[in-house]
């Protein structure tokens, strides 16, 4: 292909499955990350249905530790991950003023990484039994799990985590060096903030899930003895690899979100972020502190008081900076000329409910005091309310607010209404009663109580709760769907936007800036707004734009993947060479041909720009 | 107007100069950590060789020196303390201290219980 022929325009399937452009890579991780959160909430759904009165038989017992299992995994690596990235994708590019991610091919590579990690993961069900020992997978109960559900749990895990790693890889280099002339690093918007520690985050805390996963693989596929105490193994080395990596994790999920509900506030509130530096400092620092208190998860162990001490003081430290970000989102809206948009409520929602899950965190970070929470109904309501509160009411806020964005059209605002009251009270409804079961002694992951316990009536609420926050879904799906079908553009800059993503014409070019903006402070699409400019001052004159080609060959990498984990499923080493050899037959193409890109030409660019009114 | 064309050159040829100067001062450390590096390994080499040196302490012994090597590496060759390095710098520093917490901890908490 010469390196200066315009490009062959590719349609349908086949530019989706070779896309390398972020605009649509985000899409993808949205729908995919948006298919696995249904397949998620089912499974919840079916726990509450098994729960909602005593000794009920909806489901067997192993069918619901089945079940809670792949809730948790489901939920964490394949719905809020993907959620994550699907934002970080449409929007940092944008923010920062750049063309596309660093590496579009590995950017490519990441999603369809995830995407079939996660389809192997599902598959279980089919083929024989999910995994069941927990989404912690604690030795030796997943070491001595029957079946070959947990074998899925380890190879999917690995697959989608490598595509998690060098997408955050990607999102480091893109932010450290492609931002526009102009945005230094303390004039980024505060979700680019957020995106980039995450993204250090996720350098430094999947390696550890990377080795724990493989030394549970050779104990289970190899018999290895690493995780057994009769040969010498020790059963804490994987409590401590995992939550070496899982306490990073959590943080790698909330940042983001508190990034979006950053943008949310500040641009609702008609107000610049209220003490923009110390929300990057408490971003920075948490993300710092991450990395020291896993023991906090595991207290009850007998590591002794020593070391119970240290991680709980390090532990109660995070709510310091989670703190003085609750007070600036508070402080920002002080004073602001509110608007109760949709993204907005979920914003302001998301601060009280965030605020709970932090405190039940304290409670839980005093060791003597987690004896008595440890594994009980107690640990379920905190953490849901830090990830559904925390997490995912932040990823709904940033999907009404940047809905238009990445397609192009607005969200009804009635129907997010309805979303957003039914949702956040049937969450509260299911997971407040949920502290007091843990404090009446209801252990977590059990399929089914007895009556008269006082169990009954609290359970039974939760259950009614979960129903809610289904049909706040369900009602999410319609206004999507209804979204789809109206041929509607958005005016441009629908919510008045304080950051460069709203600079951008509708649709979004391929291109993203025909001119690279020259960016003159923090909220730099306001500053000029502010100054009476129709746009963004342009920092280049209009050029031909150099673009990375399309390719199939992350998809082919994925499947070669994919096919040799099930060889070491089914423990068959064929089927695993032929995998691998898929694998790093498109690795050799990849290296040895050259592939240039294209250009749009000028004369292209300029067509586009006498179109644009802004 | 000949008097600022002048200037300019001196500021040209006193560029150049320094250039230079910084160039040969890096030769310099090239070549003494070049043959500082051989000393080291040859030291090693030594310590594990010889029976004169006790092997616990050898052990230890070239574990240190290959800190030092990774130094030499580090900055003289792969030029970490020119400018523009800060981000390697930042990563390098983060990745060994997480790493050094995940070691210690590991180790710290399940073989001394």
């Amino acid at each position: 292909m010469s390196t200066h022929a315009s490009h062959k325009k590719r349609s349908g399937l086949m530019d989706w499955l070779t896309t390398v452009d972020h605009k649509k890579i985000g899409i993808l991780y949205l729908i995919a990350g948006g298919f696995f959160f249904i397949i998620g909430g089912l499974e919840a759904m079916f726990m509450r249905i098994q729960l909602f009165k005593p000794e009920n038989d909806f489901v067997a017992a192993e069918t619901f530790n089945q079940l809670l299992t792949m809730h948790g995994t489901t939920m964490i690596f394949f719905a809020a991950m993907p959620l994550i990235f699907a934002f970080m994708n449409a929007v940092v590019p944008l923010q920062i003023g750049a063309r596309d991610v660093a590496f579009p091919f590995v950017n490519a590579l990441g999603f369809w990484l995830f995407f079939f990690g996660g389809v192997l993961l599902n598959l279980s069900w089919l083929l024989g039994g999910a995994p069941d020992a927990g989404w912690t997978a604690y030795a030796p109960l997943s070491t001595t799990s029957e079946g070959s559900g947990v074998d899925f749990y380890v190879l999917g895990l690995q697959i989608s985590g490598a595509g998690t790693l060098v997408g955050g890889i990607n999102f480091l280099v893109t932010i450290i060096n492609m931002r526009a002339p102009g945005m230094t690093f303390m004039r980024m918007p505060l979700f680019t903030w957020t995106a980039f520690v995450t993204s250090g985050l996720i350098l430094f805390a999947f390696p550890p899930l990377t080795i724990g996963l493989f030394m549970l693989m050779f104990e289970r596929v190899f018999d290895a003895n690493f995780f057994n105490p009769d040969n010498g193994g020790n059963i804490l080395i994987w409590e401590h690899i995992f939550w070496i990596f899982g306490h990073p994790e959590v943080y790698i999920l909330i940042l983001p979100s508190f990034g979006a509900i950053s943008e949310v506030v500040a641009t609702f509130s008609r107000k610049r972020l209220f003490g923009y530096s110390a929300m990057v400092f408490a971003t920075v620092l948490i993300g710092f502190l991450g990395f020291m208190v896993w023991v906090h998860h595991m207290f009850t162990v007998g590591l002794g008081p020593v070391a119970n001490s240290i991680f709980a003081v390090a532990t109660m430290a995070i709510a310091v900076p989670t703190g003085v970000k609750i007070f600036n989102w508070l402080f920002t809206m002080w004073g602001g000329k509110i608007v109760f948009s949709t993204a907005m409520l979920w914003a302001v929602g998301f601060i009280p409910t965030f605020v709970m899950g932090g405190v039940t965190g304290v409670m839980l970070a005093i060791p003597s005091a987690d004896y008595q929470f440890h594994d009980s109904y107690f640990v379920v309501a905190h953490f849901h309310y830090v990830i559904v509160g925390g997490v995912i009411l932040g990823l709904f806020a940033g999907l009404y607010y940047w809905y238009p964005r990445m397609f192009n059209r607005v969200l009804n605002e009635t129907l997010g209404k309805i979303h957003f009251w039914t949702f956040f009270i049937g969450f509260h409804l299911t997971f407040f009663p949920q502290h007091f079961l843990g404090l009446m002694g209801m252990p977590r992951r059990v399929f089914t109580y007895l009556s008269g316990q006082d169990l009954d009536q609290l359970n039974f609420i939760s259950t009614i709760g979960a129903f809610l926050m289904a049909i706040g879904t369900i009602v999410l799906f319609v206004n999507v769907i209804i979204s789809t079908s109206k041929k509607y553009a958005p005016s441009s800059d629908p919510w008045h936007g304080r950051t460069l993503e709203w600079a951008i014409p509708y649709p979004t070019p391929e291109y993203n800036f025909a001119q690279t903006p020259l960016v003159r402070g923090l909220d730099a699409f306001w500053i000029e707004k502010a100054a009476g400019n129709k746009g963004m001052t342009p920092a280049e004159p209009v050029g031909d734009i150099h673009m990375p080609n399309p390719s199939i060959l992350p998809l082919i990498m994925s499947i070669g993947l994919f096919v040799a984990a099930f060889g070491l499923i089914y423990d068959t080493m064929t089927v695993v060479v032929i995998g691998m050899a898929i694998t790093f037959i498109s690795m050799f193409f990849r290296s040895v041909i050259d592939d240039h890109g294209f250009h749009i030409h000028k004369e292209e660019v300029e067509e586009d720009l006498k179109g644009v009114k802004l | 107007m000949a008097d600022h064309n002048n200037t300019e050159t001196n500021i040209h040829r006193n560029e150049a100069l320094q250039r230079k100067l910084a160039f040969k001062e890096e030769r310099k450390h090239h070549n003494v950590s070049f043959i500082m590096m051989i000393l080291l390994t040859l030291v090693a080499f030594y310590a594990i060789w010889s029976d004169k040196v006790a092997d616990s302490f050898a052990v230890l012994f070239i574990l240190v020196l290959a800190v030092v090597q990774v130094f030499f590496q580090l900055y003289i060759w792969m030029h970490l303390s020119h400018k523009g390095h800060d981000f390697p710098l930042w990563g390098m520093i983060s990745g060994i201290l997480f790493a050094a917490i995940t070691v210690v901890g590991i180790a710290g908490l399940i073989w001394t219980s």
